[in-house]
């Protein structure tokens, strides 16, 4: 199924090619079932089927953009408890001619970073969690409010081996590997005793969200991770030990590459200031998803996005009314 | 090319995958004696050794975890001399000072684009390109803020190819090389004319990924915006494939889907109009440059450029270099 479901996508990705008149239309009512539950990053949130996907986020998006089209640089896909799935991560490229989503056309050469994941059941996408890294956008037209990423910020490579395009079958004791890896690295997750840190390539790169920053080195990734978790009491994942209330919609692996998702997951009460945000002792959620790739037993990077502005908005700070 | 030559560099390549002392890898990849060019502040370097202590082992000591990545690399032939190139990214924490530039403690990233000719199964001659104004531009330390054309497009890290494919590492179809090395060569012929008859050449979406200093655009309108200005502040603008009696490319050719030139220098003309903000001084500059180019059928889709700019400047009197 997943070898099938990756080709569809496949299929579906090469429609988002440029000239793009209304090919993607199509490909959108081809590619998803009518009453898809499309779940997109804030402040799009909720879209209910194909028709509304279109209207409401593809439309704009075309028309804000010229010459839009996609490059992705990782494609896989596999089953999560019963259920098959396909996900990808990269970009879009155009030229930002018109206003979107409340920030300013710059009249330039802009990228949108994307992940999306898909459920297909009988050939048909059905349910789907889609980010968009807004916030590296808003940073580079420069209409970001807060303070800027301690660590880098900015344009996020694909993955150093050029392999990330996985359409074709993965040997499963490799993926079974990779899967086992990544789960353990997350039930270790705030550990007093950093157990997590073995599972990591040294040098690993962490490319998280714009805002959170991309850090190399697994200690400068310490420094970063082991602060935000203390900014959230409690901080959970669904692998952490004692989890009852995250659970995820997907986790998979694919040969060395890996993913998983939770809309929401990463749950703690914020009690120490977080994005400038003083303490609101609110319980928060994050939707969340990651993509690993690993190197013999290690991983060594690490793709993440965070719906920060979600995120933000839980803590009382409205992002898209206060952009600059 | 054989099969060895492409194993020379790959072996280098996987190498420097991961941190390391560079200096084995450097001591088996080139000869002794090799040529060595690396762009300005560094320029000619006397072999290994040179290249060693003047740039790799600064680099080594500045950027902590460093390692490169390809994102193309291609082989071929140009007057008889065997020919590899490759473009990429150095990555690593700037964790001390380097050419004077402030460290940030932050990660960061280092566009190489290099070339170099083979003999014996060892490089004799390198033109090694860094682009150090996109560096500098991405924290903060690079002084002008303005491109030369209508604007600096986009600036920021540079993608590798969106077909995921520009690392070559067996035997292609040589036509389809050729057909690559064509397209470019006739391309590059109709660049400075009056009805910008290079524009049938392009895929109506391009993207063209410029030096830093200059910005990156999409769309041939768009880099119209940036070339048609860009050619007009230098008179009798002129490459390295021109037969102009003054630049010629030191290669040229193609693989597969992909094509690259560089000159030492390529471009030149007299500034006749201001440029980053200086001159015109009326005299004649040259430019290192160089291209890699990856074609979709007939149409060229990416283009990856990297100039010299401050070589460039320098002649035009002004160091932006601290």
């Amino acid at each position: 199924m997943t070898l099938e479901n990756k080709q569809l996508y496949k299929s579906y990705l090469n429609e988002f090619s440029y000239p793009n008149e209304n090919n993607y239309e199509k490909a959108v009512r081809n590619f998803f079932s009518e009453e898809a539950s499309i779940n997109v990053v804030h402040p799009i949130n909720k879209i209910e089927g194909s028709e509304d996907y279109i209207n409401t986020v593809l439309r704009p998006m075309m028309k804000a953009f010229e010459g839009l089209y996609r490059r992705d640089y990782i494609v896989i896909g596999g089953n999560y408890e019963g259920n098959d799935w396909v996900t990808s991560t990269g970009y879009f490229a155009g030229k930002m001619i018109n206003d979107w989503l409340g920030m300013k056309a710059n009249n330039r050469l802009v990228y949108i970073r994307v992940g999306e994941y898909h459920r297909f059941v009988d050939k048909k996408c059905v349910e789907s969690y889609i980010f968009y890294d807004l916030p590296e956008l808003m940073m580079a037209l420069d209409v970001w409010p807060l303070s800027p990423s301690p660590g880098y910020s900015g344009h996020i490579p694909g993955p150093a081996t050029l392999d990330g395009l996985v359409y074709q079958e993965s040997d499963s004791s490799e993926s079974n590997k990779t899967l086992k890896i990544v789960e353990e690295m997350l039930s270790k997750l705030n550990t007093p005793d950093k157990a997590w840190y073995p599972y990591w390539h040294e040098n690993m790169l962490w490319y998280g969200p714009a805002g959170f920053g991309s850090y190399i080195g697994v200690k400068n990734f310490e420094n970063f991770q082991v602060p935000f978790e203390s900014c959230f009491q409690g901080w959970t994942v669904e692998m952490s030990k004692n989890n009852t209330i995250i659970k995820d919609f997907a986790r998979i692996a694919d040969g060395h590459y890996a993913t998983n998702g939770g809309w929401l997951s990463v749950n703690g009460k914020h009690v120490k200031r977080f994005l400038d945000q003083e303490p609101t002792n609110k319980d928060v959620s994050m939707r969340v998803c990651d993509w690993w790739r690993r190197e013999g037993n290690v991983l060594v990077e690490n793709w993440v996005f965070v719906d920060v502005p979600d995120l933000l908005l839980q803590i009382d700070y409205d992002l898209f009314a206060k952009l600059k | 090319m054989n099969t060895f030559d492409r194993s020379l560099y790959l072996r280098y390549s996987d190498a420097l995958r991961h941190p390391c002392d560079h200096s084995h890898a450097v001591f088996s990849f080139f000869s002794e004696n090799a040529d060595i060019n690396v762009v300005h502040p560094f320029n000619k370097l006397e072999g290994v050794e040179g290249y060693l202590s003047n740039f790799v082992r600064p680099l080594q000591e500045a950027f902590e975890g460093l390692y490169r990545r390809d994102d193309i690399f291609m082989s071929g032939q140009f007057d008889g001399q065997k020919w590899i190139s490759c473009t990429g990214y150095y990555v690593g924490r700037f964790a001390q000072d380097w050419i004077g530039l402030k460290a940030t403690g932050t990660l960061s990233y280092l566009r190489y684009g290099e070339f170099h000719r083979i003999e014996d199964r060892k490089v004799v001659e390198s033109y090694i390109f860094i682009d150090i104004p996109e560096f500098m531009i991405a924290f903060n330390q690079w002084p002008l803020s303005i491109g030369p054309g209508l604007s600096r497009g986009y600036t920021g890290l540079i993608h590798g190819p969106a077909s995921r494919d520009g690392v070559i590492v067996n035997d292609c179809d040589p036509a389809e090389g050729q057909r690559s090395y064509q397209i470019v060569t006739d391309m590059l012929a109709c660049l400075a004319t009056k009805n910008e008859a290079w524009r049938p050449y392009w895929h109506e979406n391009m993207m063209w990924y410029g030096p830093g200093a200059f910005g990156s655009f999409v769309g041939v309108d768009e880099f119209a915006s940036f070339q048609v200005p860009f050619e007009s502040q230098f008179e009798g603008w002129s490459g390295g494939s021109m037969n102009n009696g003054l630049t010629r490319h030191f290669t040229r050719f193609g693989e597969r889907d992909y094509a690259c030139s560089g000159g030492w220098p390529s471009l030149t003309g007299i500034n006749v109009k201001p440029f980053l903000g200086q001159g015109p001084t009326k005299e004649r500059i040259f430019m290192r440059v160089c291209d890699w180019w990856r074609r979709e059928n007939d149409l060229l889709v990416e283009n990856w450029v990297f100039v010299d700019v401050p070589h460039l400047l320098l002649q035009l009197g002004y160091d932006p270099l601290p």
